[in-house]
């Protein structure tokens, strides 16, 4: 009963008016604050200071001068950024749907009933629980065009050059989207699981009965079963692409050339290799905000699906 | 027989999963520079021996920088699960008027 005042308040704050109760504002506020006092200096205040670094010259030594928006002009007329950017947008395009599509595969092989299930189930999480550093460090070394055994591997498979994974332009993106896949799917594939258990098998059986196929099932009762974890996990994952860094940093240093350096790697290179704070931290809001943007967009078109 | 075409893909999908972790482990009981890198290398395994885990534990700190990350590890758990559960326990259960601002 009570429940359902609650979030009949909830959808419609603004039209409902009553009085405020100060005492169960105070409650609330009371339970609040262990949490709101933390967040506020380690997470408000810093941003707050980074919207203010952004404004200024900010070289080693401490804020210089200030500039207004000088900083923001000068990196929105730079085309280094945009090409940044847009590899940023690249890396999503290419990892987000791979690393969806392999995982909703591990997911519905392993809810079948196959041998040592979980064993293999295991194995295919195992990748996760590694730091980003020691996964960028294998891959480094596996895709080696001397004495990688990737390369080795497609020799024996009958390939006759060497690929040089992490020097050619051409490959070295999907170098990187093959060890972030291997690296976060498997986290992927358990969300997915966790879908896939829900779906109530009794619509698979009158589905069955109906006549539908294993892949009229999947599209009609699989997939539109899956949405809501399929919406977090696209959002999660394109927030997740777009902070691409440690693999790149490790694996390329953002080579051959430019070609694999990220928006977040710049903002490294201008802050903590040139030294150049204030410019770093406009670069950082500018980011900020097109991350924002993209989650409102989100959010909005989610939204509209569920009606 | 689907069944078992199924069984062999997804062994073979985990083999290919584990094989950078079994080539981690195996280089690691390799002396130092020596690469696991063609067939023959897989399978010799007359050169293995555990001098890199000895040299690790004897000449690095490493047991101490473990217990350091699991310090962090425990308290950081500790910290955010009371201070997010109590936020969410005002959040959901404490019908307050301010409740729509706060939450954006």
């Amino acid at each position: 009963m009570e429940r359902s005042v609650i979030e009949n308040k909830a959808a419609t704050p603004l039209r409902r008016r009553e009085p405020i109760h100060l005492l169960k504002e105070l409650k609330a506020i009371f339970y609040l604050i262990p949490f709101l006092v933390p967040f506020t200096v380690f997470y408000l205040w810093p941003v707050i200071n980074g919207a203010w670094m952004s404004l200024h010259v900010w070289g080693i030594q401490g804020m210089q001068k200030y500039v207004a928006l000088a900083n923001y002009k000068k990196i929105l007329e730079n085309p280094d950024f945009y090409s940044y950017l847009w590899n940023s947008f690249y890396f999503v395009l290419l990892c987000a749907p791979t690393v969806l599509v392999l995982g909703l595969v591990l997911a519905l092989i392993i809810n079948q009933r196959i041998w040592v299930r979980t064993l293999i189930r295991s194995v295919f999480f195992l990748p996760y629980v590694l730091s980003v550093s020691v996964v960028s460090f294998i891959w480094l070394k596996l895709f080696d065009a001397k004495n990688g055994p990737v390369n080795a591997l497609l020799h024996a498979l009958g390939m006759n050059t060497d690929i040089n994974w992490l020097t050619d332009h051409r490959f070295v993106w999907w170098a990187i989207t093959i060890a972030t896949d291997w690296w976060s799917v498997g986290f992927v594939m358990v969300l997915f699981l966790a879908g896939l258990q829900e779906i109530p098998t009794d619509h698979y059986e009158a589905a069955k009965i109906d006549g539908a196929n294993a892949w009229q099932r999947f599209w009609s009762i699989t997939l539109p079963g899956l949405s809501s974890v399929m919406k977090i996990q696209i959002f999660y994952q394109i927030i997740n692409c777009l902070k691409l860094f440690g693999q790149v940093q490790i694996m390329t240093g953002g080579g051959p050339g430019d070609s694999t350096n990220t928006m977040i790697r710049y903002i490294y290179v201008t802050g903590f290799k040139k030294d150049m704070f204030g410019l770093a931290a406009a670069q950082s809001m500018i980011f900020c905000f097109i991350m924002l943007l993209i989650a409102v967009v989100q959010f909005k078109i989610t939204d509209r699906k569920d009606g | 027989m689907k069944k078992l075409a199924l069984n062999i893909a997804a062994v073979l999908l985990a083999l290919l999963f584990v094989f950078p972790l079994i080539w981690m482990f195996l280089t690691s009981l390799k002396p130092d520079g020596v690469n696991v890198y063609t067939l023959a290398d897989w399978v010799n395994w007359s050169d293995l021996n555990t001098d890199n885990y000895v040299k690790v534990i004897r000449d690095s700190q490493i047991l101490h920088w473990t217990w350091n990350s699991l310090v962090i590890g425990v308290l950081t758990t500790v910290i955010s699960i009371l201070l997010s559960s109590l936020a969410a326990f005002s959040f959901s259960k404490l019908p307050f008027r301010t409740r729509g601002y706060s939450m954006c």
